[in-house]
């Protein structure tokens, strides 16, 4: 859209966590703009389609992610219509039961319907730039937004001098060079252009790629340093998970009881791992329960596990002849995994557990052989592989094989502590969601590319990569493409 | 207003053919004055219509109703779809034509249409009453009085040719240039700027030696342009494929002191897509070779158009560098090649209608506004004509959407980028591309032709008919289930099969694949089997597209009062003041797309304009 760095797109629909941070009682996530309706609709299940719904009017349902169908939260939807609302767009708030987890994932769902994270102030913006702001001079209005985007721009700027500009130039002219290729075989089809200047198209991209998931890393960096690393404890009930959180946090904050299934919510604690601050939560035992407590527990449970940096899966190596081994998505597949054959004090499962892992060659053998023209059908679940896993005994209650446990949670860090020699790139959400929309794209370009006739999408998909890094330093793509083109091949009949 | 509306277009051309006919087509008196009637619709330059980006653009005159695409038909030799390899939306159509049966046509179909007049006269001023156009005189003494005059002059004003060091005052190899109305222009406020192009030489097709080139044959079956009214086509004539040669470019770099694009004599700027031979060879020297392609003027000539080999060096010096050639050994030349620089009219100074900033009811069309091409033209001209005639009524503008067109993408650059060099269309100038394709085209623009009552009820209607029939067809492709059992493939393994709509989304697989799976399809025409094919193949990209051009109309349909006093809004940076009183953007979407604006001056201005409408 608009060539510039400062960031207040009237057309898209924002969200954010409306309330301060803290452990309230209640919390709202706020939605507003164009598509606000639109998305709620699509992580609300109510009676009715808010869609369908007059302004002010408050809906009761439940918050789901629409990525995965998994309920998040029961919440209350209030309804606005513009330009009867705060900002004077349609607007919808979800009240849900607090905790900036359950917030977070919200606001994470409405980002997967095509929200975009809100900056800091962007509501009350809106509602001055829509007129709901009773000011009494249309002059005042304006002058307070130049002012304001001045100052943030100026704020931007200077936070994007310096490396980060630089990487997300180079990253951008590395997608322009490729687009350029692309478009010669499109727009330039006859001209006499060697094959091998052409190839190599892929390369660039996959380059490219890594380069923005580094990036990301280094994102995972900063987040690190600011929240934690998190460990996930998860495994059967009774396998001795509050035991190891509470060795681990030299703490008695779990209770720790032999019934199965005592730990119902998630605890977490903060420990420091080398310098680094490591966030251990502790869940709720895999089971199937008919305590609609204890499941929501374990729903918790699973969701903690998909979003950790690292799990560590116990074992009780007294009862479980079977050891339970945990099924995963192919996402959750990336995080580290650690299966720890508990109680070791007083027996061994060790070799079974091992031998119980699937190695890489099953799961080719498995899913592997990718099938060709899939229509569809979710994604299989899968086991952690025992070439990424590691298996330990140890004892939680004596404290044997701790250490050994402890270092491989610090091998698992230590990747995105050398993420990127030289310092963090100052990564902020909106690079962090640009980031990522960019990888999304060049994944998708890669696909594209694999296909015969897949050279204008590969393109779509390279030149919105190429648009998603521009948002972040603000420059548009079309002319760059052609002045490449011009450039370096020689084109005209 | 009682009287039908009188439009002058100055101009014989592809712009002017196409203003004056759509104009005439709205019931406009329509006078068109060219200093030779015998020269309307010549192909200046080379004998093709069509190209990738270019294709599209005459698919989407048809479908409004503009004459080129008929014309092409009528008069193409030889039919072929670049980029058929690709996906359908870099798909375009090309067609060599006879030069001189598409003279004859477009000469024709003018002829045919009662209300245009033709004037063989030079105009040499316009008379302005109160910043509106009122009149036109000519060399001859004549005064035509106008409610709209649409300037459409090509490369004739104040034109010169360069072979060597020979300059001639010539708009076109042989023909006098307009002289005197860049001036008066100039003189009423316009920017003026110099643009240069270049042809290649023409060859005697007897003397070459075609078995050592590359025959470059049509597609069979050919496909013409238009949908609305087709007519039987066929291929009858080849291209050809050769090479220079080291010689070739040794013996231009020896001489290249006597082109007039290295030794200062000229001063316009070329276009980079289309550099002549001497900067091939010049620029790209580690090139050992570059293609030259032999194209037919047409049936009943010998005469060979040599694509690829512009020059405006000494005539003897191109002579002996295509010698070096070896199907060209022996060549003769009937014409040498040659540079032509001219005046052009920076479109910035233009509104999206083509009506001009400074003056009211004077339209510019064509390479006056600093494109190339005649596919360009044409579209310019096309909505030149429509616009005077629609501002003469009183009526609400016609302006194509960036989303909807390559003609809109095409205005929406010059008129809010302006140009460094000739403007040329590619595929990828539009951000819409995926939508922008050769199948879909009535679909997107016909509307606007029968709106505008250039494309008649009867047409409209049998294009709708086809839409319902693909919409059914896709319908029922989505819901029509083939057991597992009847599925080749090995990979679909799901229980229950698969519908008709997701078996043809598998690679390799084509609408007529479908029936071997034991459906029953009833038989359909290819335009519809085709466009079925596009809409459930691509079905996840198109989405995305649309969902693109969803957010992107949101911008664009916010309009901006024309007499918006952009200096007296507080709080609006001095640059971007500068930049909207100079373009006078139409939308807040185009004010977006103005080089230097940035989101939060779009931010100020939308402010200004919510409590302004209050």
């Amino acid at each position: 859209m608009s060539p510039s760095s400062a960031h207040v797109d009237l057309t898209k629909t924002i969200c954010a966590i409306a309330t301060p941070p803290g452990r309230g009682g209640l919390g709202i996530v706020r939605l507003s703009g164009p598509d606000a309706i639109a998305i709620a609709d699509r992580i609300f299940q109510g009676h009715s389609k808010l869609s369908e719904q007059e302004g002010y009017t408050v809906h009761h349902g439940f918050a789901v992610d629409s990525r995965t169908h998994a309920e998040i939260d029961e919440v209350l939807a209030t309804l606005f219509r513009a330009p009867r609302s705060y900002t004077g767009e349609d607007l919808v708030e979800f009240s849900a039961h607090g905790g900036q987890l359950v917030l977070s994932r919200i606001v994470d769902a409405c980002i997967a319907a095509e929200a975009i994270p809100a900056q800091p102030g962007e509501f009350t913006l809106r509602a001055f730039l829509n007129g709901r702001i009773d000011l009494t001079e249309a002059e005042a209005v304006a002058d307070l937004i130049a002012a304001k985007t001045d100052e943030s721009s100026a704020a931007a700027l200077a936070q994007l001098k310096g490396q980060l500009h630089e990487e997300i130039l180079a990253l951008r002219a590395g997608i322009i060079a490729a687009l350029a290729r692309l478009e010669i075989g499109i727009d330039f089809t006859e001209e006499d252009i060697a094959p091998s200047e052409i190839a190599g198209v892929r390369d660039r991209i996959q380059e490219v790629r890594g380069r923005v998931l580094r990036l990301l890393r280094s994102y995972d960096r900063g987040r690190v340093l600011r929240e934690g690393f998190t460990v996930v404890l998860a495994g059967p009930p009774n396998s001795g998970k509050s035991t190891l959180f509470n060795r681990l946090a030299q703490d008695e904050r779990a209770i720790v009881t032999d019934i199965p299934g005592t730990t119902r919510d998630i605890l977490r604690e903060y420990i420091n791992l080398n310098g680094w601050p490591v966030c251990i939560l502790d869940t709720a035992g895999m089971r199937e329960s008919a305590d609609v407590v204890e499941r929501i527990g374990v729903e918790r449970a699973e969701h903690a596990i998909k979003e950790a940096d690292g799990v560590i899966w116990l074992i009780d190596s007294t009862t479980d002849v079977t050891p339970q081994l945990p099924v995963i998505d192919e996402k959750s597949n990336r995080t580290p995994w650690a299966i720890c054959c508990n109680k070791s004090d007083v027996s061994s499962v060790l070799s079974i557990v091992s031998q119980r892992l699937t190695s890489k060659s099953e799961i080719a053998s498995e899913h592997g052989q990718p099938v060709e023209h899939d229509i569809g059908g979710p994604d299989t679940p899968v086991r952690p592989r025992c070439d990424d896993t590691r298996v330990l005994e140890i004892s939680a209650k004596t404290g044997a094989g701790i250490d050994e446990l402890l270092k491989t949670v610090s091998a698992w860090i230590e990747p995105i502590g050398t993420a990127r020699s030289g310092g963090t790139f100052a990564i902020n959400d909106r690079h962090r969601r640009a980031l990522q929309s960019a990888d999304a794209a060049l994944a998708s370009a890669l696909e594209s590319l694999a296909r015969a006739d897949g050279v204008e999408l590969a393109a779509f998909d390279a030149r919105n990569a190429a648009l998603h890094l521009g948002e972040i330093i603000g420059e548009t793509t079309t002319e760059d493409v052609l002045t490449e083109v011009f450039k370096n091949f020689c084109i005209g009949k | 207003m009682t009287r039908s509306p009188r439009i002058i277009v100055i101009g014989g051309g592809h712009a002017g053919i196409e203003a004056a006919c759509a104009a005439a087509g709205m019931g406009a008196i329509v006078a068109m004055i060219t200093q030779d009637p015998q020269a309307i619709g010549r192909m200046s330059c080379n004998p093709a219509i069509g190209g990738i980006g270019k294709g599209q653009i005459v698919r989407e005159l048809d479908a409004m109703g503009g004459r080129m695409g008929l014309l092409t038909d009528r008069a193409g030799i030889q039919f072929k779809i670049l980029n058929r390899r690709k996906g359908p939306a870099v798909q375009s159509s090309r067609a060599q034509c006879d030069r001189r049966l598409y003279q004859s046509a477009a000469q024709d179909e003018i002829a045919a249409i009662a209300n245009i007049k033709i004037a063989t006269d030079n105009v040499r001023s316009l008379t302005i009453e109160n910043n509106r156009v009122t009149a036109v005189i000519g060399d001859s003494g004549e005064t035509y009085p106008a409610d709209a005059v649409i300037l459409a002059a090509g490369t004739f004003l104040e034109a010169v040719t360069h072979v060597g060091a020979e300059r001639k005052s010539e708009g076109r190899f042989g023909e006098p240039p307009s002289r005197g109305l860049s001036g008066q222009l100039r003189s009423l406020g316009f920017e003026v700027g110099r643009l240069k192009t270049g042809t290649p030489p023409r060859l005697d097709g007897s003397s070459i030696d075609y078995s050592l080139c590359e025959i470059q044959p049509g597609d069979q079956p050919p496909r013409g342009f238009s949908r609305r009214r087709p007519i039987p086509i066929a291929n009858r004539a080849n291209c050809w494929l050769t090479y220079t040669t080291t010689e070739t470019h040794q013996l231009i770099t020896d001489n290249i002191g006597r082109s007039p694009l290295y030794n200062g004599q000229i001063s316009g700027i070329g276009p980079r897509y289309c550099p002549s031979i001497e900067d091939k060879v010049m620029k790209f020297a580690e090139k050992p070779r570059h293609q030259l392609f032999l194209e037919p003027e047409g049936m009943g000539t010998d005469e060979i158009y040599i694509n690829g080999f512009s020059s405006s060096l000494p005539a003897e010096v191109q002579l002996d560098a295509l010698r070096t050639i070896p199907a060209l050994r022996d060549v003769k030349m009937t014409r040498p090649g040659y540079a032509v620089e001219y005046d052009f009219f920076p479109p910035t100074q233009l509104h999206l209608t083509l009506d001009t900033k400074p003056i009211n009811r004077l339209y510019f069309c064509g390479q006056i506004n600093g494109t190339s091409g005649y596919e360009e033209a044409a579209g310019q001209g096309f909505v030149a004509g429509v616009n005077a005639v629609l501002a003469i009524r009183g009526e609400e503008p016609f302006i194509l959407g960036r989303c909807e067109s390559y003609i809109g993408v095409m205005i929406d650059d010059l008129v809010t980028l302006g140009v460094d060099e000739p403007y040329r269309m590619f595929t990828s100038r539009a951000e819409h591309r995926l939508h922008l394709r050769e199948d879909n085209t009535e679909r997107r623009l016909a509307q606007h032709g029968f709106r505008i009552g250039l494309v008649p009820a009867n047409e409209y209607d049998a294009l709708c008919r086809r839409w319902e029939n693909i919409d059914r067809c896709i319908a029922e492709f989505e819901k029509t289930a083939i057991p597992a059992a009847s599925i080749p493939f090995p990979g679909i393994k799901r229980q229950g099969g698969a519908t008709l709509a997701e078996l043809l989304r598998i690679p390799g697989v084509s609408f007529d694949d479908l029936n071997g799976f034991g459906a029953q399809i009833a038989p359909v025409e290819t335009l519809v089997s085709e466009a079925v094919e596009i809409a459930i193949k691509y079905e996840g990209y198109i989405e995305r597209q649309a969902r693109q051009i969803e957010q992107f109309k949101r911008l664009e349909s916010q309009r901006i009062p024309a007499d918006l006093h952009y200096l007296g809004l507080t709080g609006l940076r001095r640059e971007a003041k500068d930049k909207f009183t100079r373009i006078r953007p139409y939308t807040l979407g185009q004010a977006s797309r103005i080089p230097g604006i940035t989101s939060s001056d779009i931010a100020v201005l939308m402010v200004h304009l919510r409590t302004n409408s209050n």
